[in-house]
């Protein structure tokens, strides 16, 4: 490996590093629709996570039940009005500020944005990335920027995209990111494609996990092994996680994955 | 219940073993590189997390009889090892037995022990290219700095050991396997000079090395605590597994294939073209490690377009004695019996007529003449106490495989129910070594006996001198040079 030396930890959270992420619902993605079951899981999978990030009320109640401990990072989810599905959802604004976050007690600040070429709202949401890194800055907060391409409503999953919304959050000054993992064969050809985003940007890479696949197989399992012999810092994972029958051993076993190394 | 991982070369399996039988089965897969000609490589971390996403697989499965897990048993590949620091990081990439960088040590090192025959009579081990001794001498030839940062030198199964107990042991047969040992179990200085203190205290496959500890028992979906049972080899688990005796010969078709017999007494001198390791949970294993088997199928199936499954289906369609063409399949050098290195695999007889299916039965057919003469080899010329095969590997569940070596051998051969027999024998030496010892008829027991037909037995008894004959003129050819 070649260039700058990338931070091993991002303030106050260590990586490699797993990540609950826990703000599906407030997109209007519903998973699990009972609120008891949710934080059920949500508190069985987070005792073997780094941290959280989540929308304003699961991570209230989960601070307030003592799921979090003193180790936890917690990340307040900013913008959610891009409701999944919606005729407006690159519309994506605040719906909570990092002053907010800051006086919450949280660690940092979770943005989501999106780059669609055929889009004109995603010169605005790039603009709320800018205003939001400057506030998380002032207010010493850790800022993680989930960013990826958006195609034809669509995350956009190939490598070439993942990059490129890379390169434009690290650029912007996104001191921790959020992308998702590349479209490629799992093995060799995944690993590579991995290393060639991280190589991208000079901060530690978290990867998403995606929708829950539904079926017995595990196939997350073998994302994140790919995602870390890549040399991704870890992984934020909510669905697959909170979804399995058992989110806690789930929740355990990627933990094993991320902290292999 | 009991929890099995199997550290294969490609794969590491996970099984929960009830009282009566698999009751879950999980593979995750473990890539290789090959950053050099004749290297093969891996990378140490994927032995844990193979692991790690095999158990999530299990659990998926049966979660109710995996929540019940009580003791993790294990089998281990042979020979593979990477040095590593005292925390346990690994240096470098793991040396897997397959990778032939160390030819030129090897030979070095056997001239210096007095020739081959010298080292197997001290050792067991043939000393070759993919040899632990060979390679550490290739390490402090070529990165010395490897050896002097580290450790400990472990296999992966050791290393997994390790992480979930804190506790660095091997066991006698991966021990004997590596060659480094004396059959008396004393190390061989010559064959690790000055690295004693890098090698793991050896302990009996039936020992517990400690109690699963709370950060891999989360991560793995287990319980904390629970004994984790070092085990052994693969062959020698595979041996154990497959109910072998010396009047049932293990025969495993896999990539490459190998003829296993355990026995109570060791011969001394080991005979000659078998290596000779303790078994499991004690005693000794002959082996004889063939030449290609499933990866002579293979690469016939590149050649061809075809994968192996088909060749397979169209080598049946083919006569016992592939209408007239005889194989030897010693693709990258003849092992068992023969032990020459420099011999290649060849076909004679070929004909316009001939078509895929007959050149693959010849392929498979050549495996069981090889098979044939090894039985006579580890059954020490006793051939007539044989009455029957073990099957193992791969090759248990292969239908023209087992037609081919039952009639080629004249012998029935035993298929039990699980197909896992590495996983079945690593089982047995978990639950004996938490004193509830199981009974293999009960765990995993026999579902097929597969008679020779005698048709086949008599057109391949007519071919047999012919066979042999090509076979003996074959292996004494001056091997052509590789591009």
């Amino acid at each position: 490996m070649t260039g700058a030396p990338v931070p091993d930890d991002v303030g106050g959270l260590r990586v490699p590093a797993l990540l609950l992420a826990a703000d599906h619902r407030a997109r209007g993605v519903l998973t699990v629709e009972r609120y008891d079951e949710y934080l059920a899981a949500l508190t069985a999978a987070v005792a073997h996570c780094d941290g959280v990030l989540a929308s304003a009320q699961p991570l209230a109640d989960l601070r307030r039940s003592g799921a979090l401990g003193p180790a936890h990072r917690t990340y307040l989810s900013l913008n959610r009005t891009g409701l999944a599905g919606t005729v407006f959802e690159l519309d994506d604004r605040l719906v909570a500020s990092v002053e907010r976050a800051a006086a919450d007690g949280c660690s940092g600040v979770k943005h989501m944005t999106r780059i669609d070429d055929a889009d004109p709202l995603t010169a605005g949401a790039l603009e709320l990335l800018g205003r939001v890194l400057e506030a998380a800055q002032a207010a010493g907060l850790e800022a993680l920027v989930e960013v990826f391409g958006w195609r034809d409503r669509r995350m956009a999953r190939d490598t070439d995209s993942i990059v490129r919304a890379a390169v434009i959050a690290h650029d912007l000054g996104a001191p921790l990111l959020k992308v998702p993992v590349p479209d490629e064969p799992s093995g060799e050809r995944r690993v590579e494609a991995v290393a060639r985003v991280v190589a991208s940007v000079g901060v530690p890479v978290l990867f998403l996990g995606g929708p829950h696949s539904g079926g017995a197989d595990r196939p997350v399992l073998g994302e994140v092994t790919d995602v870390m012999a890549g040399g991704g810092a870890g992984m934020a994972i909510g669905r697959t996680v909170f979804m399995d029958p058992d989110p806690g051993a789930m929740a355990a076993a990627v933990a094993g994955l991320v902290h292999a190394r | 219940m009991i929890l099995t991982i199997d550290f294969g070369t490609s794969v590491t399996k996970v099984a929960v073993w009830g009282d009566h039988g698999l009751l879950a089965l999980a593979r995750a897969e473990v890539a290789t590189s090959h950053p050099q000609l004749g290297w093969a490589e891996q990378d140490p971390f994927s032995w844990w997390t193979s692991v790690v996403v095999a158990c999530a697989e299990a659990r998926a499965e049966a979660p109710a009889a995996f929540g019940k897990v009580e003791v993790i048993g294990c089998s281990g590949a042979r020979q593979t090892f990477v040095p590593l620091t005292d925390s346990a990081e690994p240096i470098g990439k793991g040396i897997i037995w397959s990778d032939r960088r160390a030819v030129v040590e090897a030979a070095a090192l056997t001239a210096a022990l007095g020739g081959q025959d010298a080292v197997v009579r001290q050792t067991g081990v043939p000393l070759d290219g993919g040899s632990v001794a060979a390679k550490l001498a290739w390490l402090r030839s070529n990165e010395p700095g490897r050896l002097a940062s580290s450790r400990w030198l472990l296999s992966p199964r050791d290393l997994v050991v390790w992480r979930m107990t804190g506790e660095v042991v091997t066991d006698s047969t991966l021990a004997s396997r590596s060659g480094l040992y004396d059959l008396r179990g004393r190390l061989v200085d010559l064959l690790a000079p000055g690295l004693s203190h890098l090698l793991p205290p050896v302990v009996a496959p039936t020992t517990v090395a400690g109690a699963l500890r709370a950060v891999p028992a989360a991560e793995l979906g287990l319980s904390r605590g629970i004994p984790v049972v070092v085990g052994a080899g693969d062959r020698q688990c595979e041996v154990l597994g497959s109910g072998a005796a010396i009047s049932h010969p293990m025969v495993s078709w896999g990539t490459t294939a190998n003829v296993s017999v355990p026995v109570h007494r060791r011969p001394d001198p080991p005979p000659r073209g078998s290596v000779l390791t303790r078994g499991a949970p004690t005693g000794w294993v002959l082996e004889g490690g063939l030449s290609a088997a499933g990866s002579f199928l293979a690469w016939l199936g590149r050649l061809v377009g075809r994968d192996p499954d088909e060749l397979m289906e169209l080598a049946a369609g083919s006569p016992p004695g592939a209408r007239g063409i005889t194989a030897v399949p010693w693709l990258d050098g003849a092992r068992a019996p023969w032990w020459q290195s420099d011999a290649r695999a060849g076909f004679v007889g070929v004909g316009t007529a001939h078509d895929a299916g007959d050149v693959a039965r010849a392929v498979v057919e050549s495996v069981a003449w090889d098979v044939s003469r090894c039985l006579q080899l580890v059954a020490g010329g006793r051939r007539g106490g044989v009455v029957g095969l073990a099957l193992g590997g791969a090759g248990a569940g292969i239908g023209l495989w087992v037609d081919v070596l039952t009639a080629v051998t004249g012998l029935p051969a035993v298929r039990r129910r699980s197909g896992e027999a590495a996983s079945a024998g690593a089982a047995l030496l978990a639950a004996a070594a938490t004193g509830h010892p199981l009974d293999l008829e009960r765990l995993d027991p026999v579902v097929a006996e597969i008679a020779p037909d005698p048709s086949a037995v008599e057109a391949y008894r007519r071919q047999q001198g012919s066979a042999e004959l090509i076979a003996r003129a074959l292996v004494a050819l001056p091997a052509g040079s590789p591009a």
